[in-house]
């Protein structure tokens, strides 16, 4: 009963500490047609801090999102749920983007963004085995005191 | 060896010497039209933000022939009356020190009614009126930036790190007392 007790306490923590990351990809739609895979972790209902990689390239961007539907409503079921994202990129790129998520949730979701030098950039979720597949770098979301940069965190 | 520790020093105060005048060498940009003004709390309407920060709504007009385009490197900077530089508290900071405490963090099985208030303040402080990331010619930006209650007296705001070359970095100095609308 004891060892029960302990594995049922052990899982439940480990659910609940874990993070909600979920992954996603986003397409250049002119000049490169560069490929990126990014994830985000939700540090509360309303906001949650972004990585991306760009795909054979040592380029990341860090940023933050902030969700602009409550996920947590009472009539929460259907509604899609809008996001604004903001990127800031080690070569100097600014993406901003927004979102559409299903069900206001972080896990399905289609994006449009734009550069500040109007590259466009097409975003979709994919499953973590894709996001795996592709970024093969160690990383590490920000910590939650960084004042480091106005864009990006 | 004192000759070595006198070139050392030397070179040191050369290095410092060359960062301090390429830091003072990037420009204001001129040709820009600017407005700014400060929201009360009645219209603002978020308490706990006000406590820790003071809003201002910011007009900019950019009436160069090119776009101006802000890079990952931008910052928000709030100059005081004695000129004082004080950089602006990072968008995540500013959220999550003028947010409500969110149950849904802390507590399992948080009541449902206790996020919309932080979802209202998110799309007022970020995502409304965000600082634009491409300044086209002609066309008037409103955007809102915080300054840190702890900025005495701030006489301006600068947007730093700016470029419309993507080679020369310049600033963007806007004024926040005795303004005129756009």
């Amino acid at each position: 009963m004891k060892k029960t007790l302990l594995l049922l306490s052990i899982i439940t923590l480990s659910v609940v500490t874990s993070g909600c990351n979920q992954y996603f990809r986003a397409d250049m739609e002119n000049g490169n047609g560069d490929i990126y895979y990014g994830t985000f972790n939700r540090r509360d209902y309303t906001q949650a801090d972004v990585k991306l990689f760009k795909r054979n390239s040592t380029m990341t961007c860090d940023g933050i999102m902030f969700l602009d539907n409550s996920t947590r409503m009472v009539n929460w079921s259907n509604k899609r749920g809008l996001a604004k994202m903001v990127l800031g990129c080690s070569d100097g790129t600014v993406i901003e983007a927004d979102w559409q998520m299903r069900k206001a949730d972080y896990n399905k979701g289609i994006g449009k963004g734009v550069d500040q030098f109007n590259n466009i950039y097409t975003f979709k979720a994919v499953p973590k085995s894709e996001f795996k597949k592709n970024v093969k770098q160690k990383y590490d979301f920000v910590d939650d005191n960084t004042t480091d940069n106005y864009l990006k965190y | 060896m004192k000759n070595f520790i006198r070139l050392v020093c030397l070179f040191t105060l050369f290095i410092t010497m060359a960062n301090i005048a390429m830091a003072a060498e990037r420009p204001v940009l001129g040709n820009i039209q600017t407005s700014s003004k400060k929201l009360t709390q009645e219209e603002f309407g978020y308490k706990k933000a006000c406590q820790n920060y003071v809003p201002y709504e910011v007009a900019v007009r950019n009436n160069n022939p090119v776009p101006v385009v802000v890079t990952a490197n931008t910052r928000v900077e709030f100059i005081s009356a004695d000129g004082t530089v004080t950089p602006s508290d990072s968008r995540r900071q500013i959220y999550r020190k003028s947010k409500r405490f969110d149950h849904s963090k802390h507590i399992i099985g948080a009541l449902p009614w206790s996020v919309p208030s932080n979802v209202r303040l998110a799309r007022n402080m970020m995502i409304e009126k965000p600082l634009p990331i491409r300044f086209e010619p002609g066309k008037v930006y409103n955007f809102r930036v915080f300054a840190p209650v702890s900025v005495t007296n701030p006489v301006a705001v600068n947007i730093t790190n700016l470029t419309f070359d993507r080679k020369t970095l310049c600033d963007i100095k806007i004024p926040l007392e005795n303004v005129e609308e756009l």
